[in-house]
Order: C-alpha cells, then structure tokens, then sequence
C-alpha cells in the first residue's frame, strides 16, 4: 500500500509533524523531533471510564493494566525480560476518554519494542493467576484510598455531580465493581474497543517519518477492524440540582470542595473557562492563593482545576482549611469564585493570566512524551492535531507591557 | 547495583521476593550520589510478618553478590537502563540545567558526560568488588515502621 504523507507544519522552530491514516483505520501521527536520541511511541484507544457501565466501573484500568502482563507467545516475565534488556520502558493507563499504551526506547530499539507493543495490544491473553493478582491489588488500592481525605472528598463530589454518568465513579473502579469483573468481562471489553479504526498511534523523537509509518505499517497494518461498528456513545445527562454533602472524618485539616457543571472540550466556552481555572487557582500568583491563603490566612492550600473532557466536564475548586474555620472558608471560597460573574476581571490580570496560560502550556510539552501525549489526546477528542495550535491562538498572546512586573 | 538489585520487574529482588515468592508488594532501591558519603538504599512494603524472612532473603542475596560473579546478560541490562536513563534524562532545557547543576556542586559539570562510559566500564569482577567494599551484610542500618497495633 502507498503511504501518503501530509507534512503539516512547515515550522522553522517546531518539530515537523505528519499525520496519516492506514487502510485498517488507524490514525498515525508522526511528530519528528531530532534533540535527543530517543523515541516515544503512544497508543490511545478511545475507550475509557466514560465507557463503563456502572456495575463495570475499573474496566479499562483492569484491562490496561493487565495489557503487560501476557500475549500469546510471552508471559508476563517475558514481555518484562524483553523491555528491561534493552533499557526501554512500556507503560500502560486509563483514564476518562481513553486508554493508553506508551513506550520509550532509545532509537536503534525502538522496532522491537513496537513490535512487542503491538503484540500487547492485539493479543493480550490475561492470564488467570495474573488477573486474580491484579484484581486483588486494585482492591488493595481502592481500600487504602480511603484513607485520603482529598480522594474521598472528591469521589463524592464527583458522585454527587455526575449522578447516572460514568465519570461519575473512579477510573480505577469501586470495591463491588472490580471484584465482580471477569476477565471475560476484560476480553470482551478488549475485543469490542481495542481495535485500529478507535486507535491512535503518535510517535515522537529522532525518526524519519516515511521509515516509520513503514514500521507501524509492518506490526498493525494488519490489524482487522471486526465488522461489527463500534456500540453508540450516550452519555446520560447529568444532575442540575446543587447538593452539600459533608464526610466526618478523624484527622486534623478540614476539605472543601465545590464543583460547578462546566462545558466539554468541544464546547466554545472551554478556553475561557481554562484561562478562569489558571486565573483562580494555578500558582502563587492566583485569586484564591492571594486572597484565601495570603490576605486571609484561611486555607493550607488552595486551588482549582477544569479537566478536558470528551463529555461533561466540571469545574472544582477547593482548599485545606482547620475545622474551625470551616464554615468561613467554604463561604469565602464561593465568593472569591462567584465574584467573577459580577465583577469584570481587570485589563491587567487578564492579561498576566494569558501569558501565565500560554507560557504553562508550552512547558507543558517539552519531552516526546508530553508533545506526543498532547496531539494524540487532541486526535481521541476528535478535535485533530491542529486544535494544539487553535487553542494557543484563541488565547491570543498579550503585549508584554501588560504583565506587571512584580 | 541498585537498578541490578531492583530495577524493574527482571531486576533480582524485585523477580524473586514479589513476582515470585509474593513476600513484598513492592521493593525498590536507590542510591544517592552525594559529595560525601552518597547512601545505598533498598527499600520494601510488605506484611509486617514477613519482615525478619524479606531483611535475612536480602542479606542472603548481597553475601552472594560479593562472591559469585554476576552472569554477563544481567550486567549488560542493568548498564543499558542506567545508559538509556541517561538519555531519557536530557531531553529538556531543564533537566540539562539540573543535571549540570548537579554535577557542578558534588564533582564538575564535565563529569556528567562520563557517565555513561564510566558504566559501561564494569565487569563482573568490579561488581563484585564493589559489593565487598560497600554492602557489607553487618554493617548496615535498618529502619522498620510497623502499623499500630
């Protein structure tokens, strides 16, 4: 088959990148970045906990963690043999729009990793005893997250927010779901999603791109999309009514947190609230640090965060506060965030947060890793490979006379 | 040592006490590289019954370090991850300056090129030499934290 190139960033200063798709679907995205002599290669699959039944809540972490752990030539020691003698790493994850198997490997090794990765990610065979261990340390794991005030705090905001939503419970699952998961439940999930029409591949770092789509095109060019069509994608709608829920717990800081239902990643409001989400609570610099923690004296730390999402998304901010000052704290932490929708935010702050925005965001993807990562996210998402530079130009740069000096 | 002791999932300790005796969750080493005397630490969690076996296990291990040379495959793996660690390493603005800062405070800045030559010199015999010299079975400190009763 002919591979038809499309370069499409002719940059002086960026790393060239070419995206192409094979005749089994797959998108391929090829990022050519010579600094160092080194590849990173990521896979994502567009299945996650927004996938998940309820009752099946830990799927995708389970299946992906499960991914390394034996195909049908190798088991698990093997696949860890061949990855460590080379001194390469191939690691695997889950999260809420995708699933994700990475690897990194100088670049003289990096065919026979991917060879190996391909071979995880087309032949997992889960062996019984490898699930029985697997699904045991899960459970391990969600039991001692109980212990952390901040992971209990926000698995019932998230539960109260999202009501009959699937990112409404824990990627890595609940007690009850993960010990009633199968590994038929595994395969079958891995049958119905793992497959290269629903797969991205980006690869990043000092490669020649025709060379290798050929060798992406040699391990999964092969790879058959089942006849089937993917199962429809509904997500139920999520509760609009306001809750308070408080969780007594022994330990010495109090946490508070509030969620407001935000827009989806597709939304025209998604950069606005990004910039609100940097303004409000990303560094020293931001409203609720200055005001809460430093004006005030109210909070241990205090933040807020908006995920990208392929669904509903949410915007949460919260703090660390001593329990006595509780009931003072949740309220000024409302207020310093409600204050936005009555109040214009300054020229000046607007603009430093901007800045503070784009400069974040391109330290964000300095390595193969990050840069890779960020494109194959923005190509599951649907929004393409361009939408890294949408995004930078929807929040135009400002002059540098606006940024206050101190 | 460390990344040959345990370093990923074929490393020694981490292969013989969690894959295949299951007597820790997880074990891990770790050496820190000072201007005096660095710190070679090897660290598990693990069921607290199981404390006096994995400490004895371990010990058993490093006697035989000091006397039995090393197969070549496994000096070989450990020199290509700490190489390829190496390279990992240096792909930002960043982690350059924190390496050649590092380097510039416990040795010289130069130093850090040599590193990946220096690994790549040992042998067996060095290893083992090594392992005579500095993890010596008695005189080591152990830190155990136990849960409350």
């Amino acid at each position: 088959m002919v591979s038809v190139l499309m370069l499409l960033s002719p940059s002086v200063n960026r790393p060239a990148l070419y995206r192409n798709v094979l005749s089994n679907g797959l998108t391929v995205v090829v990022i050519e970045n010579p600094v160092a002599d080194i590849v990173s290669a990521r896979l994502l699959i567009k299945a996650g906990t927004g996938r998940e039944a309820r009752s099946q809540a830990g799927l995708f972490s389970l299946l992906s963690s499960l991914l390394t752990k034996g195909t049908r030539h190798l088991s698990s020691m093997a696949i860890a043999e061949q990855v460590e003698s080379v001194g390469a790493s191939v690691g695997t994850d889950a999260s809420a729009d995708y699933s994700l198997v990475s690897l990194k490997t100088v670049t003289a090794d990096f065919s026979n990793i991917l060879a190996l990765a391909a071979e995880m990610v087309r032949y997992p065979s889960i062996p019984v005893a490898e699930f029985d261990l697997e699904q045991r340390l899960t459970r391990q794991s969600i039991s001692s997250m109980k212990e952390q005030p901040f992971t209990l705090a926000f698995n019932a905001l998230r539960a109260a927010m999202y009501g009959e939503h699937p990112y409404g419970l824990p990627g890595i699952g609940t007690e009850e779901s993960v010990a009633k998961l199968t590994r038929e439940d595994l395969l079958t999930a891995h049958q119905t999603f793992y497959r290269p029409d629903n797969s991205v591949m980006v690869i990043s770092g000092r490669v020649q791109p025709e060379a290798v789509v050929a060798e992406v095109e040699r391990f999964l060019g092969d790879w058959a999309a089942p006849d089937t069509s993917l199962p429809p994608q509904q997500y139920p709608t999520v509760p609009t009514t306001p809750t308070y829920e408080t969780i007594v717990q022994p330990t010495n800081q109090a946490i508070l947190m509030i969620g407001y239902p935000a827009p989806a990643v597709q939304e025209p409001a998604y950069a606005a609230l990004k910039l609100l989400s940097t303004y409000l609570g990303n560094g020293l610099s931001s409203r609720l640090f200055v005001e809460l923690r430093e004006k005030r004296g109210l909070a241990y730390d205090v933040s807020a965060f908006y995920p990208t999402r392929l669904s509903a998304s949410q915007f949460v901010a919260h703090m660390g506060t001593a329990p006595e000052n509780q009931a003072i704290a949740l309220q000024s932490l409302r207020d310093e965030t409600e204050r936005l929708g009555q109040e214009q935010l300054a020229k000046d702050e607007l603009e430093a947060t901007k800045n503070k925005l784009l400069g974040q965001y391109a330290l964000g993807k300095q390595t193969n890793a990050q840069l890779g990562q960020l494109l194959g996210w923005y190509e599951v998402l649907g929004l393409g490979v361009e939408f890294d530079q949408i995004f930078q130009d929807t929040i135009p740069p400002s002059s540098i006379f606006a940024i206050p000096l101190l | 040592m460390s990344a040959l002791l345990a370093e990923g999932r074929s490393a020694r300790l981490v292969r013989e006490l969690r894959e295949e005796r299951q007597w820790v969750l997880d074990i891990g080493s770790s050496f820190s590289l000072q201007r005096d005397c660095s710190l070679f630490t090897l660290q598990a969690w693990l069921d607290p019954a199981a404390v006096d076996a994995v400490e004895a296990l371990i010990c058993d291990r490093l006697a035989t370090l000091a006397v039995q040379a090393i197969p070549p495959a496994e000096l070989v793996r450990a020199q290509r991850l700490l190489i390829n660690d190496f390279a990992f390493s240096t792909e930002t603005p960043g982690q350059l300056a924190g390496l050649y800062g590092y380097y510039s405070v416990v040795a010289s800045a130069a130093d850090s090129y040599t590193y990946p030559a220096r690994i790549q010199a040992h042998t067996p015999t060095s290893i083992a030499n090594l392992v005579k010299t500095y993890l010596s079975t008695n005189a080591y400190a152990s830190t155990v934290l136990l849960p409350a009763a």
